[in-house]
């Protein structure tokens, strides 16, 4: 193990009774990479962290809330560009940042709007965006499964289940000479939906912010031992890898996550002077 | 037209530079990313700051 991973130093197995049990009744065991420990999902703040994330990702109505949120992302790239678009004509012969203090109401929220929604556009639009491709992870998770995992799995589709299985960590160390440099992410086993059910599916992730979020998947035969498949993730699925960080602002230490906790506060600044403006339009 | 958004667009390549850059590597790399998307936020409250005195 080389440096530490940030915020991202975690092992994850998918465990079941045996290989025939349906994938919902299988559990998600999460690993401290460092103490080998496992991490703690049942403290209160956790709890409370999950609810507000189900809330944001879903609305709690799964594949109907994401894509009501899909299209809500595109309502706000689409207000988000037409305000860069009313930005040119509403302040010029304006010097940037003017604030017309002695204007009427309506002109000073025009200008503070116009401040904070033009200094915070790349920000915005960055994280809308990805926030838009991230409401079709489930989407693209179950399209790379049914063609790129199939495919990879395709020769095993008519041999019998495994009976004795092969060490996991022999197919571990094996997928990790495959292709140096890497970290594991997750062990998936015969008869996970990642996995199919003959093989683990070893997913590796690279050492720097960028590529420890772009995973790389190897099958190995969990009963020889052998490696039978190598693929790169498909443009699709590294699109989505990489908005998760810049949709979260969680790969660059706790200043840039305080940044986004700023960001975000000065884009609810700007949908409120929006409201405003539109409640106080003559 | 073009003058108009000439701040706006250097703010954007600043901070899309800053987005990227703590993606890229750690260290250095997030610091300039911090650097470079506290700048917009510096901005905001250099303006704000003038406009309430």
């Amino acid at each position: 193990m080389t440096e530490p991973l940030e915020d991202n130093n975690t092992v994850s197995v998918t465990m079941g009774a045996s290989t025939a049990v349906p994938a919902d009744s299988m559990h998600l065991v999460v690993l401290d990479a460092h103490t080998a420990q496992v991490v703690d999902h049942g403290s209160q703040s956790s709890a409370i962290l999950d609810f507000i994330l189900d809330l944001h990702t879903d609305l709690f109505l799964g594949s109907a809330g994401r894509l009501f949120l899909a299209v809500m992302a595109v309502l706000f790239l689409a207000a988000t560009v037409s305000g860069v678009v009313l930005y040119g004509p509403f302040t010029r012969r304006l010097p940037f940042g003017s604030m017309r203090v002695a204007a009427a109401r309506r002109v000073r929220w025009l200008d503070l709007h116009n401040l904070l929604g033009i200094t915070t556009v790349a920000w915005v639009l960055v994280v809308g965006v990805t926030g838009g491709i991230n409401t079709l992870g489930n989407f693209v998770a179950g399209y790379w499964q049914s063609t790129e995992l199939a495919a990879m799995i395709a020769p095993y589709r008519d041999k019998p289940l495994p009976q004795t299985l092969s060490s996991v960590q022999a197919a571990v160390r094996l997928a990790r000479r495959e292709v140096p440099g890497t970290n594991l992410s997750t062990v998936a086993f015969p008869g996970t939906p990642f996995a199919g059910k003959h093989h683990y599916g070893v997913y590796l992730r690279g050492n720097t912010p960028l590529t420890s979020r772009l995973l790389k998947p190897l099958l190995i035969d969990a009963e020889t031992g052998q490696l039978t498949a190598k693929r790169e993730m498909p443009w699709y699925v590294k699109c989505l890898f990489i908005s998760e960080p810049l949709h979260f602002g969680d790969y660059g230490g706790m200043p840039l996550k305080l940044l986004w906790a700023v960001f975000d506060l000065v884009t609810i600044g700007v949908l409120i002077s929006g409201l405003w403006l539109w409640r106080l339009r003559s | 037209m073009r003058q108009i958004y000439r701040v706006p667009a250097l703010l954007a390549a600043i901070s899309f530079i800053g987005l990227l850059s703590a993606l890229i590597g750690d260290g250095i790399y997030d610091m300039l990313s911090w650097a470079a998307l506290a700048l917009p936020l510096i901005a905001i409250g250099r303006f704000l700051l003038r406009a309430s005195r």
